[in-house]
């Protein structure tokens, strides 16, 4: 519980930081009067819609109205379109969130399955099998993988609906296919450490007590492998949020990643900061997440070195 | 005395991409119920290996056996099915690990892997288990509250009980210990070697008891084996060996581990250096570094000679004998 709190206090930090980024960043991203303003517009117009927008206040103030609204759950509304923003990050997210948990879930299941049977068999047909596949994972772009299942099981054989998210089933194919993006690295960490692992002292001193292969494999060796796997959240994540944005495009997915895209290219600042500001919402807590769930299962971070007698 | 574990000229080697290591060159020993018995011999000279064959682990190394005979109570150890050998470790004879600080699993308690140790070679319910845990806690003058730290939270010489629980918890017949004490300082690796004495008399099992601390060893041991280059040279009581050494090998040994603790300007140490497994053994391996060999020596692997269950294997010593 201790350890909960320690990492909730940490993460609010982070979002602190990540807050002053997110503004300073967009603001050096270009000038919104530009794509919003007829070129010809005169000074006084330009002046007009700089104060109505609060452009012409202090770096610093602007950056207040913005952390304090976004406190009370206001983000602005949009410059281009004048709706809130909330509002339409409202609209995208839940696609964005489900098919990220989904893709996370079955990734862990891939990792574990495939990681586990590679270590087990190691040098033999399924190990190499497993290395193959996860090079091909690595090396080829999900962009590229995305559009070849697309045209593979979408448009040839039509097992799948390729586009939008209307039905249960028009989430199989992005969120697998995400999944096995994540999990292709995954899984070599997690075989790799598993060899480690089964050559390790406990587990010999386990095959020496007379423990069951089963009760070595999964109960010590894997439990200790995985809680590795786990502590590289933070590379798991940034997998995870770089191939959503990817997958989301190719299979017009309607979520953050195709808006973000809009707003981006309408210098819209409120939306963008939004997005931005909503994705390490979304990156802190699903690491949160992991990392309570590593805690979980190692004693050594739930209670922390320093109690050591 | 009845004879627990009797291992017959014992030969086996590891194909590494070097070459093949000739690791073991016919060891021949028996143990005792009941007794402790040393092992005692330099590093590499096949002492680690040797146990392990003895429980079946050496296999999951490479370590593949040419010739030889390992019984365990009128059993043979190598003829084992799987379901046996997993009774056989830890139910019959159980180890005592050399670095307690990474033979538990981090991720349990102490009383866990305990009660999982327990419950692996007998019918018991998880609150029987703990029962136990914690009796045998006690004989390891453990405190109860340690039992319930993880590994991480405990220091070495805890650690090291805790193991040594984990392998007298059920009863088996012999225990293992292959330098089990090299991680801890000396005031404790004494006073765990006497608790480990205790409750072998206690429990009455045999203790095979492996090191290349000759102090050690004559401390705690009955009879003692001297191991060089895969092959017991010599093998006695303890008095027997430490008053009456036989082979060169063990009195260079004796000599140089200076038990009387006379002051002298240097120790002595045995000139040369061991055999390279790489090539295989011709002869006795210790000619070359001998002040007696014989050409003898250099050509034929001396066979061991028994007198007063003092075994010996060695040329000049049969000689002396014949003389006499
Ligand atoms: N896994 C292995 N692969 C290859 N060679 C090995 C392996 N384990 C041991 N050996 C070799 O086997 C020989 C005997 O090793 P062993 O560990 O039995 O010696 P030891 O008498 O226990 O030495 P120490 O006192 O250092 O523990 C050594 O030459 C060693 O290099
Ligand atoms: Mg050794």
């Amino acid at each position: 519980m201790k350890y909960a709190v320690k990492k909730l206090v940490q993460s609010a930090v982070i979002l602190f930081f990540v807050s002053i980024v997110i503004f300073l960043a967009v603001r050096a991203s270009g000038d919104p009067l530009q794509s919003l303003l007829d070129p010809r517009a005169s000074d006084a117009q330009r002046a007009a819609l700089s104060a109505k927008l609060g452009l012409d206040k202090p770096l610093i103030v602007q950056y207040g109205i913005f952390v304090f609204d976004a406190l009370r759950g206001d983000l602005g509304n949009s410059h281009s379109s004048g709706r809130p923003v909330l509002e339409i990050i409202g609209e995208k997210l839940p696609g964005t969130v489900v098919l990220s948990i989904m893709a996370l879930l079955i990734a862990i299941l891939f990792t574990l399955l495939l990681g586990t049977l590679a270590a087990v068999k190691k040098n033999r047909a399924a190990d190499r099998i497993v290395a193959v596949l996860s090079a091909l994972g690595q090396s080829f772009p999900v962009f590229f993988v995305g559009i070849i299942a697309v045209q593979l099981l979408g448009v040839k054989l039509r097992i799948f609906p390729i586009s939008g998210a209307d039905t249960p089933l028009h989430y199989v194919l992005p969120g697998v296919l995400l999944g096995l993006c994540v999990s292709s690295s995954m899984a070599l960490v997690l075989r790799n450490n598993l060899l480690a692992e089964l050559e390790s002292d406990h587990v010999k001193f386990a095959r020496l007590r007379g423990l069951n292969e089963r009760s070595v494999l999964f109960r010590h060796a894997l439990r200790n492998s995985f809680s590795t796997v786990l502590s590289l959240s933070a590379f798991i994540f940034a997998n995870l949020i770089t191939g959503s944005i990817v997958i989301e495009s190719v299979f017009a997915w309607p979520g953050i990643g195709e808006l973000s895209y809009q707003a981006i290219m309408k210098r819209d600042f409120p939306l963008v900061q939004g997005i931005v500001l909503i994705f390490a919402i979304l990156i802190v807590s699903l690491s949160l997440l992991t990392d309570i769930l590593h805690a979980a299962l190692d004693p050594r971070i739930r209670l922390g070195k320093e109690e050591m007698q | 005395m009845n004879r627990l574990l009797w291992v017959e000229d014992l030969s086996g080697h590891i194909d590494t991409p070097k070459g093949r290591l000739h690791i073991l060159n016919g060891v021949s020993f028996c143990v005792h119920e009941n007794e402790c018995f040393g092992i005692i011999g330099e590093s590499g000279s096949g002492k680690t290996m040797t146990a392990l064959s003895v429980l079946r682990y050496a296999e999951r190394l490479g370590f593949q056996i040419d010739a030889g005979a390992i019984v365990f109570e009128g059993e043979d150890v190598l003829g084992f099915n799987k379901r046996r050998l997993l009774h056989y470790n830890g139910g019959r004879v159980a180890v005592i690990p050399q670095d307690p600080m990474t033979s538990l699993d981090p991720l349990f308690t102490a009383e866990s892997q305990l009660v999982e140790t327990l419950r692996t070679h007998k019918k018991l319910t998880v609150k029987q288990a703990k029962a136990q845990a914690y009796a045998i806690a006690e004989k390891m003058r453990i405190a109860p509250e340690k039992l319930k730290c993880y590994p991480f939270q405990l220091s070495g010489g805890m650690l090291q009980r805790i193991v040594g629980a984990a392998a007298i918890a059920c009863h088996p017949k012999m225990i293992i210990a292959d330098e089990p004490t090299t991680a801890l300082d000396v005031t404790v690796q004494l006073q765990y070697l006497k608790l480990l004495r205790d409750i072998q008399d206690e429990y009455g099992a045999a203790i095979v008891f492996i090191s290349h601390d000759m102090h050690a060893v004559s401390m705690i041991c009955d009879r003692i084996a001297v191991m060089y280059a895969g092959r017991i040279v010599e093998c006695a009581s303890k008095n027997g060996l430490l008053r009456n050494p036989r082979h060169p090998y063990t009195r260079a040994l004796i000599r140089s581990a200076n038990l009387s603790g006379e002051v002298r300007g240097k120790y002595d140490t045995i000139d040369g250096v061991p055999p390279d497994p790489l090539a295989k053994p011709v002869g006795c391996s210790f000619a070359d570094r001998c002040p007696h060999s014989m050409p003898r020596c250099f050509a034929e692997t001396p066979p061991k000679t028994t007198r007063d269950d003092h075994e010996v294997c060695c040329w000049a010593c049969q000689k002396d004998e014949s003389k006499t």
